[in-house]
């Protein structure tokens, strides 16, 4: 074997492997996983979805059919709907919970 | 499943939102389920809480097309609280002991970092409890 190709061997082909894994490793970060961990901050766009029954028995939700908002305030759907202020007065129910 | 308002564009969630294309199939078709088989109105809601949370919640929940029919599920990971919400016909149907239940079955899903199947799992056993005879 030439001093080339121990060259090549040794240390071009470690070179390109660690390179390939890196940018692999780096293209895939934690954006990309789309993955919650407890006590990592999360940082998503909030989301409130409700079902949607014009789609159809067969239908399915895409990713491109959701959208985001920025916070529970600027939501007004029905707040001044006829039932509007019934369901505060004592009457809700439910839980809450930690983790 | 639809969002309730629209302010973002589908690029921008796709980007940003918490789940996947996949995890929002589940979560749409946990979400339709329920609606079908109760015929109350499941909301789920994900993002920061204002303080108080609970009060947040309830406000939420009048914010809904049939508030008393509505269920909200809130979830708020950086806080690490859960609200549910029932209006007040829909809490002759899923009584607080249940919805409680649920949350214990939700928080331990969220604990081990899977928020999708966390709500998928709620919703299904809130839809259960409330299902129509």
């Amino acid at each position: 074997m030439s001093g080339t190709e121990q060259l090549l061997y040794l240390v071009v082909v470690p070179t390109v492997v660690v390179v390939v894994v890196w940018a692999l490793a780096a293209a895939g970060g934690p954006r990309a996983s789309k993955r919650y961990r407890p006590g990592r901050p999360y940082d998503f766009v909030p989301v409130w979805y409700v079902a949607n029954h014009q789609q159809g028995q067969g239908g399915s939700a895409t990713g491109q059919a959701l959208e985001g908002r920025e916070s529970p305030a600027e939501l007004t759907a029905g707040a001044n709907g006829p039932e509007a202020g019934s369901t505060l007065q004592g009457t809700t129910g439910g839980a809450s919970d930690r983790w | 499943m639809h969002p309730v308002t629209e302010k973002t564009g589908p690029d921008r969630q796709a980007a940003e939102g918490p789940f996947t294309t996949r995890q929002l199939v589940r979560l749409d078709e946990a979400l339709r389920t329920a609606d079908n088989i109760t015929r109350l109105t499941f909301s789920v809601y994900v993002g920061d809480l204002d303080e108080p949370t609970r009060a947040t919640a309830e406000k939420m929940l009048l914010q809904l097309p049939r508030p008393a029919d509505s269920v909200l599920i809130a979830v708020s990971p950086n806080q690490r609280v859960l609200e549910i919400v029932t209006g007040s016909r829909a809490r002759r149907r899923l009584s607080d002991r249940e919805c409680k239940l649920a949350a214990m079955s939700m928080t331990a899903a969220f604990s081990g970092g899977d928020l999708a199947g966390g709500i998928v799992t709620g919703l299904a056993q809130l839809a259960e409890r409330a299902r129509l005879s």
